[in-house]
């Protein structure tokens, strides 16, 4: 096993770890999960600043995987999906991942000059970005009792808050007060 | 409600006949024409320059009738102006929308004079380049079938007039909804600036202003500024419709000139039926007054000045001393909280928290600190909403803790002064925005 | 960004509260989560601070705006300071 190789795995299951991390605080966001010791600014900012983290590991995934020549992937596929020998699908399903993953760091980082709603959609496929993400790992993993787990182990988390995502009212509906409707104020 | 062709009475120029609502000439125009003459020609304008009323309207001091009172020609100004830097075409809008639960001017002048309005409508547009000109109504109200119908006898007009109808919500009348209710649809204000003067339906220059001011502009057309400002408050002159109700004996709509006294005023609408302790003046988002205080004063923005109050949409509503003022004023709060749009959460949730606060004290199960606490929320409240909604509101309320002091520390300890049993003020059957609960039982 | 004042879409806010825990000095919270902000212009060390307040908002409803030479009319007064 060469070095590059067990570089690529390595980087990919902690790209996983992180991008479910991502997806989590995203949702945390959304739902204004907040308290004294991790107050709202600071869930917001490190959804951010470990997304960030999240495509440098990325980036070591994706350059090791290039640069290693034992299987024959090159860099246009990284762009551009379902062109290699190699696992054509699962290689693939990859760069679909990272496809979606450069549209929604894009947009976020031009997120005050495009219109909002497109920033909202191309955000709302970070969901699908992270599936494609897990399928990736499972289909052309080799490690196959690790990946597995990890995989489970993600997706147990991300369903969990996306769960209570659904449980949590929104911030608007709560019956902060309420008010008579009908005129039964008496003498 | 009934209007009046009651003579205005003599002010400091002497007794005027009415301008807007003389003889009822209703959807007819060969009446119309007849009565005030062929509406006058004018010159075509180049986008981004004014049309010679423009001018005429600004020296007539006519300011708007839908409660801003802000000065009309300047505004037609300022649409042109914008026209010209953006280089998008304007657009007219008339706001016949009478939001205001008190008020029946503007059905009753719609009523009355629809070619005065539609005449209006037509010169503003040609005046500031605008090739159409929307007529707004409540859904549902009889102005939209009377406009449709008045706009059908009309021919050859070089503004196109289209007459729509629009959810009937308060909020909904206010400049930038109704101008986002034109453009798509959607009767909710937008956040400002940019105003609506500048960018208003589909993002266009809009001159926006209430229908009663379109058909002043109709006549400053035919007779000239001179003859506007002969009569009423040299400060925003011309003659007003007053939508008077409560405890006077002809509740209607009658036409002053800007600046007569509330005795007056009164005494047109047949008198006070009794002893009265307050008005409201303006709106529901417009001030209470006491009535002691403000009887002889104008009625006018520098005259209620003074007191706090405000002409507003030209509403005076009296409240006769056997009424309780806070359960009039908690009626009216909590309707007004429902009415808002629901988008900002200043208005949404702090006047629902106000309405609260409000029946609490109009019920007698309000303390001390819950009175501090409802004066802190009015005291930050204001301003912190996309449109006014709130602040007039606010205003509402603040006023009457003021006027009904006496009350106040009544209902404090549990009691109330009032003995009436109905109750004097319109509230509509509105959906509130927020759950409700049942309210407690009797007391007293 | 000296010299500039802090601004809210009012529509646009949901009552986060990120930008009260960033930038303290002009901007707290009323009783339901809503941004009261002081209208003073910041400056100095503030704009800084100001800037990160701006762009940490999750619905991006803050702006930084030129201060007027006198009071904006929309101005009202908070009616309470720390």
């Amino acid at each position: 096993m060469n070095p590059l190789w067990l570089a690529t795995r390595a980087t990919g299951e902690i790209s996983l770890v992180l991008f479910t991390v991502v997806t989590i605080m995203g949702i945390a966001t959304t739902k204004g999960w907040a308290s004294s010791r991790w107050p709202e600014s600071v869930v917001t900012l490190l959804h951010r600043n470990i997304s960030l983290l999240s495509v440098v590991f990325l980036g070591v995934h994706i350059a090791t995987t290039v640069i290693d020549g034992y299987v024959p992937i090159g860099w246009l596929d990284v762009v551009i999906p379902f062109q290699t020998t190699y696992k054509t699908l699962w290689v693939g399903l990859g760069t679909i991942a990272f496809d979606l993953m450069l549209a929604v760091i894009i947009t976020s980082l031009i997120r005050r000059r495009i219109p909002p709603t497109l920033w909202k959609g191309i955000h709302w496929t970070s969901y699908l970005m992270w599936a494609v993400a897990v399928v990736h790992g499972l289909g052309v993993g080799t490690d196959q009792l690790l990946t597995r787990i990890l995989a489970a182990a993600m997706t147990a988390l991300v369903l969990g808050a996306v769960v209570a995502r659904f449980l949590t009212p929104h911030r608007q509906d709560d019956p902060v007060v309420s008010v008579t409707t009908r005129t039964e104020i008496r003498r | 409600m009934t209007s009046t062709t009651r003579p205005a009475p003599t002010s400091s120029s002497g007794a005027i006949s009415p301008r807007l609502l003389g003889d009822a000439i209703g959807v007819d125009l060969a009446k119309h024409v007849k009565a005030f003459g062929p509406i006058p020609a004018q010159q075509k304008v180049k986008r981004g320059h004014a049309g010679a009323l423009v001018a005429e309207v600004e020296a007539s001091g006519l300011a708007g009738r839908g409660g801003g009172w802000f000065p009309t020609g300047r505004k037609m100004h300022a649409v042109v102006t914008a026209a010209r830097t953006s280089r998008k075409d304007p657009v007219v809008v008339v706001n016949a929308m009478e939001g205001e639960p008190a008020a029946s001017k503007d059905s009753v002048l719609v009523h009355r004079n629809p070619h005065l309005v539609l005449d209006g409508a037509v010169l503003a547009a040609q005046a500031v380049g605008s090739s159409v000109a929307y007529v707004v109504a409540h859904r549902g109200s009889r102005s939209v079938g009377t406009l449709e119908r008045a706009v059908a006898q009309r021919q050859g007009d070089p503004v196109e007039l289209r007459v729509l109808s629009a959810p009937a919500r308060y909020v909904a009348s206010e400049e930038s909804a109704l101008a986002h209710f034109v453009g798509e649809g959607i009767g909710l204000p937008v956040t400002v600036p940019p105003r609506v003067f500048e960018s208003g339906v589909r993002r266009r220059p809009t001159f926006l202003s209430n229908a009663e001011t379109f058909a002043h502009i109709a006549l400053v057309a035919r007779r000239g500024s001179g003859w506007f400002r002969q009569v009423g408050d040299p400060a925003q002159p011309g003659t007003m419709l007053v939508s008077v109700s409560g405890a006077v004996a002809q509740p209607g709509v009658v036409e002053v000139p800007t600046g007569t006294t509330m005795r007056q005023i009164l005494g047109l609408a047949g008198g006070t039926t009794g002893a009265v302790a307050a008005a409201v003046t303006g709106g529901y988002g417009g001030a209470w007054v006491s009535a002691g205080a403000a009887i002889d004063l104008p009625f006018s923005v520098d005259g209620l000045r003074p007191i706090g109050g405000v002409p507003g949409a030209g509403v005076l509503a009296v409240l006769p001393t056997d009424a309780c003022g806070l359960v009039e004023t908690a009626r009216v709060v909590q309707w007004m909280a429902g009415q808002g749009a629901g988008q900002c959460g200043p208005c949404r949730f702090g006047l629902a928290a106000v309405a609260q606060d409000f029946a609490m004290l109009s019920a007698g199960r309000l303390k001390g600190t819950g009175l501090a606490g409802l004066e802190k929320r009015l005291g930050i409240i204001p301003g912190r909403g996309a449109c006014r909604h709130p602040d007039g509101a606010v205003r509402f309320a603040g006023t009457a803790l003021q006027v009904f002091d006496d009350e106040v520390q009544r209902h404090l300890s549990g009691h109330c002064s009032a003995g009436r049993r109905t109750f004097v003020l319109p509230v509509p059957a509105g959906k509130v925005a927020l759950p409700v609960e049942r309210p407690g039982e009797e007391w007293r | 960004m000296s010299g500039h004042i802090v601004t809210v879409d009012r529509i646009a806010c949901d009552g986060f509260g990120t930008c009260a825990q960033l930038l303290p000095e002009r901007i707290i919270l009323d009783e339901w989560g809503y941004p009261i902000i002081d209208p003073t212009p910041v400056k100095g060390s503030e704009a800084q601070h100001a800037k990160r307040a701006v762009n940490a908002c999750p619905r991006l409803a803050l702006k930084l705006v030129k201060a007027p030479h006198e009071a904006p009319a929309a101005a009202r007064p908070v009616a309470q300071r720390r």
